[in-house]
């Protein structure tokens, strides 16, 4: 599969990025879709993930477990964006 | 990329979108911000996080429907002032009352408070339930 727009930060110098033609990213510039599969990033999709957040009693804690901070628990919403077009160049 | 040891990982990965975008300069991968729509996946990932919230909600409706976090969104708003389609270096507000979801041209402003109930959130125009 081929993504066009972006990228418009890219956090990596991976090898093979290639910067978007224009500055706000919005330029033509296909390239294949990448993702990241592995067991860390994947934790955050586990069942036991999301029923730990479903039983937090607060909005405060069921947000942070849900976006992940105090973060690097591999949680809800990260595993997933970090695992779907990753680095996409 | 996420390879290495768990607790490797929960040192230096901080996850896209959370709160912490004060740290996006450290040296870990990560994906683009801005281009993850690209991946059709990404829609599916957030109709089942916006699926977790509900169930969350309709445990304590009452108490749950429009319940807004407090916890610092500084960071992300520093980036969202950055980058955002719309910002152009301003702050976004921490009051709830206030804050304003603006997703550029992909869909008109609307208020945060107005959007947190599935149905008959934003005057009538949400209109579903999860399964």
């Amino acid at each position: 599969m081929v993504v066009n727009l972006g990228p418009v930060k890219l956090l990596l110098n991976l090898q093979g990025a290639r910067p978007n033609p224009r500055k706000d990213g919005m330029g033509y510039n296909p390239r294949c879709l990448r993702r990241d599969l592995n067991i860390h990033s994947a934790l955050g999709g586990t069942a036991n993930y999301t029923y730990l957040t479903l039983m937090e009693v607060d909005i405060n804690g069921f947000y942070n477990r849900y976006m992940g901070w105090p973060a690097l628990a591999n949680d809800s919403h990260p595993w997933g964006v970090s695992t779907l077009s990753t680095q996409p160049i | 990329m996420w390879g290495g040891d768990p607790g490797a990982v929960s040192r230096v990965v901080i996850p896209p979108h959370s709160n912490d975008h004060s740290k996006l300069t450290d040296p870990s991968p990560k994906q683009d911000f801005f281009t993850s729509p690209g991946d059709p996946l990404f829609f599916l990932h957030h109709a089942m996080l916006d699926r977790v919230w509900w169930i969350w909600q309709m445990q304590d409706p009452e108490m749950r429907l429009n319940a807004i976090a407090t916890v610092d969104m500084t960071s992300m708003n520093d980036t969202i002032a950055q980058f955002g389609p719309k910002s152009k270096g301003g702050k976004v507000s921490q009051n709830p009352d206030e804050i304003v979801i603006d997703l550029g041209w992909t869909a008109p402003p609307a208020k945060l408070l107005d959007m947190t109930e599935a149905l008959g959130g934003l005057g009538g125009k949400f209109c579903h339930i999860y399964a």
